[in-house]
């Protein structure tokens, strides 16, 4: 005797896979089905936002840094693709906004590189808010003895991102370790390092789209804490 | 279409079938009563021709019977079922992948089935209960709060009182608050509230500020998470140096934004 018909069986089979892809959802722990989603999910853990993202950097491997923003901070946060596709959260950090009138600059600290990345010698600087109509920037930073710059057009949302190359390759010898070391620094601008300041200033030369120079100004970078 | 053989009219009645895996487990059942049915007849002694006309003519048209037949095999419902069939295997397998190499918080330290785990604070430090300079006094306050969904309560709290001047002979006194922060939420997939950890600050009624864990030069506020359950999550907060004359302690578990400025008063005295 047949106990189910071929249309219960094949409803039950539907509902014994839903419930099993709901236990495999929460056995990696709930993740998102999106970037996006797990950077806004990763924002309600820490009581900010919830922003959408306004830019991506992307990293190496499966892994993105997520750029947000409202009025009182800038939010900086890493996702990575799991195992299925799925998408989760790995840290959060945020950065002081001065105020509309003054502009931020905000530099990528250590934690982005911890997953196998290809930002390693290119060490990403965002520059926000009352930032001239310009087409172009230039940007030049002083770290440790050497002076870097870069280049950046103006993104979709009015800011930039620079993305600064080291000079030396990473070779164990002691002028990459001195130049990685003076980069860390200059990321760890956080009160929880005991006050010290390592900021150093940054120059910004704005330019129209014929390269004509349209302001020089200078800046500090913003301090970040987790929230 | 006339059947001149048993073999025609299951033939017939199987081409009317679209579903084709279907069509030899029909052809199988028909064939077998067809047989049965001849065996009768053969043992009432039929000859064997008649019988196949008898058997043939009892079964009726073949392609009435299979048109019929297709209609209780629609083939969408029979791809659907083999695909339902297929997917509960390989699901099963997934799932068996994810147990193995997912972050698992089915089995992760402080997840779901660690429910039993109890408070290691106050387990340690209640190993020095009342000795002439120590004594505790537990709490249990009645404060509920609500931030981005959680519903945070202090399932209980606890204050130590040190009391060197017995062994020192000066008159130094210190407390330290323990405390358990509960999250709770009503879906199973909310995130840990990172937030608490961090940005939890207290104010007591002297006035004084405790800052959280991650604020400044002069953290006032520590703690891990240290439950999770299908519906909470908990912390062990721990505020030492707790002003003795304080008769209240309000902790601010959204930090000071404004935005998240809720509280969660615990009285002292």
């Amino acid at each position: 005797m047949k106990l189910l018909t071929r249309r219960q069986k094949t409803i039950f089979n539907f509902i014994i896979s839903i419930f099993l892809l709901f236990l495999i959802w929460a056995t990696m722990d709930f993740p998102s089905f999106s970037a996006e989603h797990a950077f806004l999910r990763s924002q309600k853990q820490y009581f900010i936002g919830p922003e959408k993202s306004i830019y991506e950097i992307p990293l190496a491997g499966k892994s993105k840094l997520m750029v947000s923003s409202d009025k009182n901070q800038i939010i900086l946060g890493w996702v990575y693709k799991g195992i299925l596709g799925a998408w989760k959260s790995d840290k959060l950090f945020t950065y002081a906004r001065n105020d509309e009138t003054k502009t931020t600059a905000v530099i990528v600290p250590e934690y982005a590189y911890s997953r196998e990345d290809n930002l390693y010698n290119r060490q990403p600087i965002l520059v926000f808010d009352n930032v001239p109509k310009a087409a172009l920037a230039n940007l030049y930073i002083k770290i440790g003895s050497e002076t870097y710059s870069a280049s950046a057009k103006r993104e979709e949302h009015g800011f930039f991102c620079f993305y600064i190359t080291k000079k030396y390759e990473y070779l164990n010898n002691n002028k990459s370790s001195s130049e990685n070391e003076s980069f860390r620094s200059l990321q760890l601008i956080h009160n929880k390092y005991i006050g010290i300041d390592y900021s150093t200033t940054v120059t910004l030369q704005f330019f129209d789209k014929d390269s004509k120079l349209l302001e020089e100004r200078e800046l500090t970078l913003s301090s970040n804490k987790q929230p | 279409m006339d059947a001149k053989s048993i073999s025609d009219w299951l033939n017939i009645v199987c081409d009317k079938v679209k579903f084709i895996p279907d069509r030899k487990e029909i052809y199988q059942e028909l064939n077998n009563h067809m047989e049965e049915r001849m065996a009768d007849y053969e043992e009432m002694g039929v000859s064997y021709e008649d019988a196949i006309k008898e058997v043939l003519a009892a079964m009726g048209d073949p392609e009435q019977v299979g048109t019929e037949l297709n209609n209780s095999h629609k083939p969408y419902l029979g791809w659907l079922w083999y695909a339902s069939k297929w997917m509960v295997r390989i699901v099963l397998l997934l799932c068996i992948w994810a147990f193995l190499n997912g972050t698992n918080p089915l089995t992760a330290y402080g997840y779901l089935f660690s429910g039993s785990k109890d408070f290691i604070v106050y387990d340690n430090n209640y190993k020095q209960a009342e000795s002439e300079t120590f004594s505790s006094i537990l709490y249990h306050p009645d404060c509920t709060a609500s931030l981005y969904g959680y519903t945070l309560t202090i399932p209980r709290a606890s204050l130590h009182t040190y009391n060197e001047a017995a062994i020192e002979n000066k008159d130094v006194t210190s407390a330290t608050l323990f405390l358990t922060l509960r999250a709770e939420h009503r879906l199973p997939w909310a995130d840990f509230p990172m937030g608490i950890q961090f940005l939890t600050t207290a104010i007591d009624s002297e006035g004084n500020f405790y800052n959280s864990s991650y604020d400044a030069i002069t953290p006032s506020i520590y703690g891990n998470p240290t439950k999770r359950g299908l519906f909470y999550y908990e912390f062990e907060l721990y505020i030492p140096n707790i002003d003795t004359h304080a008769a209240w302690i309000e902790l601010h578990p959204g930090g000071n934004d404004e935005d998240n400025k809720v509280r969660l008063r615990i009285q002292l005295k």
